[in-house]
């Protein structure tokens, strides 16, 4: 029964049930027909008694057998009766009956006592007179009528009941098919969805009720399902190609950056290798050149010191001419070993005191003849209580004369000016080589301090040049911590601004013990990235950022600039120094470990300056800020932040009062 | 007139300078390498020597040195003639106990402007036996 199909179930369940209760009342019914039966057989038998009783009675007195033998013959009219006999008051047999063809034992008397209990079909009856027995009657029915009787209705129950079975089963089977073919069907599909996991199945069986309401649920349920799964395999499916996606970008990019990496690397060392061997082959070069062309300067001085002895005019002047055209080559040929120098970071200070004056009055003298030549006059301004200056005197001679004779090229039969002062900080001096010439225009200006450019390739041909001398005279103005500055109207003039400080420091020498690394950014701009007219900037700005670490500079910088602050950064305490020269900011966010000039000797600058002191200056240290910082910095930090462990928000709303507080300042000095 | 001797092994050079020099009026002694230019120095006692760097032999910073260290010849000025116009070189010679620094080509009146300034201040010559 367990594993039986439902249908099966189903129906031997309509069928057991059926089948129950009809043999239940087919039983009840059988058992009723059984005592109705025996009933009528009882009451017959007792009205055969009654009326044999009547009849033997009178005959009892005297003893009359053969009469009462024809009593008892009238039993055969009784299809009942099969045998009857009467005894005496002393169980003597006195009368007797059979039914023909019936061969009934009549008991002989005395001892069918015990006859009652054996067959029922026997009745035993006391025969009376006036109150007293005077005999007993035996009477006996057929027992198979009995036994026929209820094979009959056994038999006949048997047929029904079998019928009925058969009628039960059939419709059970028909009745079940309603409850138990959509579940089926219901079965069927999700062992299916189980196997194929196809959500696509619909149970499409026309039921009604609660298995209706189950199929319905059943197929929303596999909609919803199916629909979430179409959902999952498309975000599966997305997934999977974004991630293939991912997997070849990330591949491509991996591969893509060990190519950069190692082409950057080839390229680098490609790079190292070229430059090294320009620089030999430039020095080699430039040695080989010079002793050759040392030998035609010096022999064609002679022979021009000769000719102009003996008065031959002519000779003299084209000596002259070899002259000054192999000077020009080696001035060119210095040019370009200057400017490889200061490519390869070669190019090295040597620092010395010397009076200024008497520096610009070499310069003149030997500058004279030059300007002469086009009919200019040549002013020199400068103060006798100029005082002294420490640099590299050699650069700072060949920025003025290359500067000069700039000007007396570009002019003619006008005034070319050199005026020297002091800075108004007193500690810078502002060497000034203006003309009255051609001037350039704002294109031109742009181009000028890029080497082998002239402002118009033009005149190159008409004036001469290599187009080094600007680019180096920058370089060497730079490698001294100093600039130069042009400022120039077309056809009006132009005037070329050296701002140096008075006490250059030879950085690239100190720099080697310090920091190696910091030294061609900090104090040799590369060659090849000049932004003309750019580095003096007297523009206000907001904060004034200074630390030598170049990806927090980056990175602190990008935060103040987020405030919509303007920021300038600076690489240590000096270019810091400088920028403050050209304009004041609000705030100072200082490094305290830098090389060159470190974040304590900063302050001191600054403190030591009139006009800087209250700077508000906010200490953004990796150091630990132990007690022997603090007390260093005594109360001139405005706010100590330590790296890594501060708070963002604070250092921004400190700047920000420092920011406000210098716009007021600002306004008010203004009103 | 003052004597100078002029160490330089490059002929032309050697020739252009002794020339030029003699021209002014100069006395002019020379010699070909380093060794050789300290054996001058002792057996000509010059007023002035001008000493160029790279020679064979010895080179010019030794030569000085041992000029420097010979008490006999110790006190003669001495000027470096050097091609390579580095600062370090003439901090080179400076320390090698050169007088002074002049870097080649030769630019000559520079070069006398040196050459007088170290003579002027040369002790008084020894009155002639």
């Amino acid at each position: 029964m367990k594993g039986l199909p439902l249908r099966w179930k189903l129906t031997l369940l309509i069928t057991l049930i059926s089948g129950v209760n009809l043999a239940l009342a087919l039983t009840g019914l059988y058992f009723q027909d059984l005592y109705k039966f025996r009933g009528e057989i009882q009451r017959q038998l007792e009205s055969s008694r009654r009326s044999i009783v009547e009849k033997v009675t009178p005959l009892m007195e005297p003893e009359s057998g053969p009469l009462m033998d024809l009593a008892l013959q009238s039993l055969d009219s009784d299809p009942q009766i099969v045998a009857a006999a009467v005894y005496s008051a002393d169980n003597r047999l006195i009368a007797r009956y059979t039914k023909p063809g019936s061969e009934e034992a009549i008991p002989s008397g005395g001892h069918f006592g015990q006859m009652f209990s054996l067959d029922r079909n026997v009745v035993l009856s006391p025969i009376r007179k006036s109150g007293r027995q005077i005999g007993t009657l035996y009477l006996k029915a057929a027992a198979a009528s009995d036994e026929d009787s209820f094979t009959y209705v056994l038999r006949g129950t048997g047929i029904v009941f079998l019928f009925s079975a058969i009628i039960a089963f059939v419709m059970g089977f028909r009745l079940q098919a309603g409850i138990s073919a959509p579940i089926t069907e219901l079965v069927s599909a999700a062992s299916k969805i189980t196997r194929e996991r196809d959500y696509s199945v619909r149970v499409t069986q026309a039921a009604a009720g609660e298995i209706a309401e189950l199929i319905a649920s059943f197929n929303l349920m596999l909609g919803t399902i199916e629909q979430r799964t179409s959902e999952i395999e498309g975000a599966r499916e997305k997934l999977h190609s974004t991630n293939l996606e991912l997997e070849g970008a990330n591949h491509h990019l991996e591969t893509r950056v060990e190519e950069r990496t190692r082409e950057l690397a080839n390229a680098v060392k490609s790079a190292d290798d070229a430059n090294k061997a320009k620089s030999a082959f430039l020095a080699k070069m430039s040695h080989e050149l010079r002793t050759p062309l040392n030998a035609i300067i010096g022999y064609s001085e002679i022979l021009l010191e000769d000719a102009t002895d003996d008065g031959n005019k002519a000779t003299a002047d084209d000596l002259d001419k070899i002259l000054s055209a192999a000077r020009y080559l080696l001035g060119l040929i210095n040019d370009v070993l200057d400017i490889s120098k200061i490519e390869a970071g070669k190019m090295e200070l040597y620092i010395e005191t010397f009076e200024i004056k008497k520096l610009i009055h070499e310069v003149a003298v030997t500058v004279q003849p030059l300007v002469s030549k086009k009919g200019n006059t040549l002013y020199v301004d400068c103060p006798d209580n100029i005082g002294d200056m420490q640099a590299d005197s050699t650069k700072v001679r060949q920025m003025l004369l290359n500067l000069l004779s700039n000007a007396s090229k570009f002019t003619d039969k006008g005034g070319i000016t050199l005026k020297v002062q002091r800075d108004t900080d007193n500690r810078h001096v502002l060497l000034k080589v203006s003309d009255t010439g051609i001037g350039m225009t704002p294109d031109q200006l742009a181009k000028l301090f890029k080497a082998f450019s002239q402002a118009d390739a033009s005149t190159a041909s008409k004036f001469g040049g290599t187009g080094l001398g600007l680019a180096i005279s920058r370089q060497f103005a730079r490698m001294m911590q100093g600039n130069i500055t042009v400022d120039s109207t077309l056809g009006v003039g132009t005037t070329f601004t050296i701002r140096m400080p008075l006490q250059v420091q030879d950085l690239s020498r100190r720099l080697v013990s310090i920091d190696p690394e910091t030294v061609p950014t900090a104090t040799i701009p590369p060659f090849k990235n000049p932004s003309p007219a750019a580095d003096v900037d007297h523009t206000p700005f907001d904060v004034l950022l200074v630390e030598d670490d170049p990806p927090t500079r980056d990175m602190m910088s990008r935060t103040l600039e987020r405030e919509g602050w303007k920021v300038r950064t600076a690489a240590n305490g000096q270019l810091a120094i400088d920028i403050l020269e050209q304009a004041l900011p609000a705030a100072v966010v200082l490094d305290l470990k830098m090389p060159i000039m470190n974040g304590f000797q900063f302050m001191e600058v600054v403190d030591g300056r009139e006009e800087w002191r209250g700077l508000p200056i906010f200490v953004f240290t990796s150091m630990d800020v132990t007690q022997e910082i603090r007390e260093r910095l005594g109360n001139r930090a405005a706010g100590v932040f330590q790296k890594g462990n501060f708070s963002r928000e604070e250092l921004i709303q400190r700047v920000h009062v420092a920011v406000q507080a210098h716009l007021t300042a600002g306004k008010n000095k203004q009103s | 007139m003052p004597k100078i001797l002029l160490v330089e092994d490059n002929e032309m050079n050697r020739d252009m300078l002794s020339r030029r020099l003699e021209k002014r009026g100069f006395t002019v002694v020379i010699a070909v390498d380093g060794a050789a230019g300290v054996a001058q120095a002792k057996a000509e006692k010059p007023d002035l020597v001008l000493m160029d760097m790279s020679l064979p032999v010895i080179d010019g910073w030794e030569a000085t040195k041992m000029i420097r260290a010979d008490a006999d010849i110790a006190a003669i000025p001495i000027i470096a003639l050097t091609a390579h116009a580095m600062s370090s070189d003439r901090e080179k010679c400076l320390a090698a106990g050169c007088n002074d620094f002049d870097t080649k080509p030769v630019e000559l009146p520079r070069l006398l402007g040196k050459i007088d300034e170290l003579l002027k201040n040369r002790p008084p010559p020894a009155a002639p036996a």
